[in-house]
């Protein structure tokens, strides 16, 4: 009688969980090319923000990277001249979890921009590395080593968020990575 | 049908899951940065309640006493995967804010506290009244209490700059970890006034 029972509930647990694993199944598959056209449109958003009026074409990561995921060389839409450069960076050096970010580097060796992609950095603080205030510092700054300081954001200086040192900090060496991937990679490689 | 009035109010205010009944503190002292992060958290939770407490409900005669804990948590779990995916898909701003907090839901006491509590003991129609009851309650709680620390954090409300930052310094510990202790503190205890001044009336 009573291993009838333990038989009983077990199988009844055992239906349980069949049925949600069928049903988180069929979601999974009906949300899968919703996700994926989600992540892409992000990803498309974050290229045409640091580099406008461009097509992307993925290339080959050289060399031993920390923080570049992909490489994209940009061609000019109209003129079809290569434009520049688009490098998606992770970086887990921030205050939480990990920051996806896009930096756009002009073949004349300045940077147009960067944009972030995702992050869990802490809204109102860190949160703020995605507020223009911020992203624009790094517009047509020359491609050399950034140095992050308090205050001012004059020459090569970049000035750190109030409250989001660690932040900061984290989205400019990314930048510097990809800066530095510039000049020793695709620079001497021309 | 005033029965049913009840179960909400009762979920909104005399039995308040974060005011009254204290529980689910991980999500409510995590997410409640800004008052969107509340209302959003709160919303989620709300429709996994909606959920759980219905299929909990209707299977109350089926499931086992003995294996009631692990099936509530295989349904609830099932619910939040399906929101989580669901949100990722289709409200990519609102995952963006809470992407990291969805999982939480399924160790929330709130969920696991209603399907053991009510559901497995009442009807549908009434399981789904408490749900929502509870995750209206929860949400309130959670939106007034991420809108006092956005407002004294930061100066703004549900992403609006409501003081100037010229004039205005945010006190930046109100978004932190800490700031979520002392307001919940202030809640609480402002809660129980109202709630005693209400009885004595």
């Amino acid at each position: 009688m009573k291993k009838d029972s333990i038989l009983k509930n077990a199988l009844i647990l055992c239906g349980i969980t069949l049925i949600a694993g069928l049903l988180l199944g069929l979601t999974y598959n009906f949300t899968l090319d919703a996700i994926a056209e989600q992540t892409r449109i992000k990803t498309e958003n974050a290229l045409a923000a640091v580099m406008e009026n461009a097509s992307f074409e993925e290339t080959d990561i050289q060399g031993e990277v920390k923080f570049i995921t992909k490489v994209y060389e940009a061609t000019d839409k109209d003129t079809s001249d290569v434009k520049g450069y688009a490098f998606q960076l992770a970086t887990t050096e921030g205050y939480d979890g990990t920051i996806n970010m896009m930096v756009g580097i002009n073949a004349d060796g300045t940077l147009n921009g960067i944009d972030i992609i995702s992050h869990t950095e802490t809204p109102g603080l860190g949160a703020k590395a995605d507020d223009a205030p911020f992203k624009n510092q790094f517009v047509q700054k020359a491609a050399s080593l950034l140095t992050l300081v308090k205050g001012n954001s004059d020459g090569q200086n970049i000035d750190a968020i109030g409250g989001a040192t660690i932040t900061s900090s984290a989205v400019t060496a990314a930048v510097n990575e990809a800066i530095i991937y510039y000049n020793d990679i695709i620079k001497e490689g021309n | 049908m005033a029965k049913l009035m009840k179960l909400i109010k009762n979920g909104l205010f005399d039995e308040n899951p974060v005011l009254v009944q204290v529980l689910g503190m991980c999500p409510t002292l995590a997410v409640t940065s800004s008052a969107t992060n509340g209302l959003g958290m709160g919303l989620a939770t709300t429709s996994v309640l909606f959920g759980s407490n219905l299929v909990i409900s209707l299977l109350r005669k089926i499931i086992p006493a003995k294996v009631r804990i692990p099936a509530f948590i295989v349904i609830i779990a099932t619910f939040v995967t399906i929101v989580d995916l669901l949100l990722q898909g289709y409200i990519p701003a609102l995952y963006d804010s809470l992407g990291l907090f969805i999982p939480l839901i399924v160790v929330n006491c709130i969920v696991l506290g209603r399907a053991e509590a009510f559901a497995s003991k009442n009807g549908p129609l009434h399981a789904i009244f408490d749900g929502v009851g509870m995750g209206l309650g929860f949400t309130l709680a959670l939106t007034i209490l991420g809108a006092i620390r956005e407002i004294i954090g930061a100066g703004s409300i549900f992403g609006f700059q409501l003081l100037k930052l010229s004039w205005y310094q945010p006190v930046t510990i109100f978004i932190l970890a800490p700031g979520a202790f002392l307001v919940l503190g202030f809640m609480f205890a402002a809660f129980n006034k109202i709630k005693a001044s209400g009885t004595k009336g």
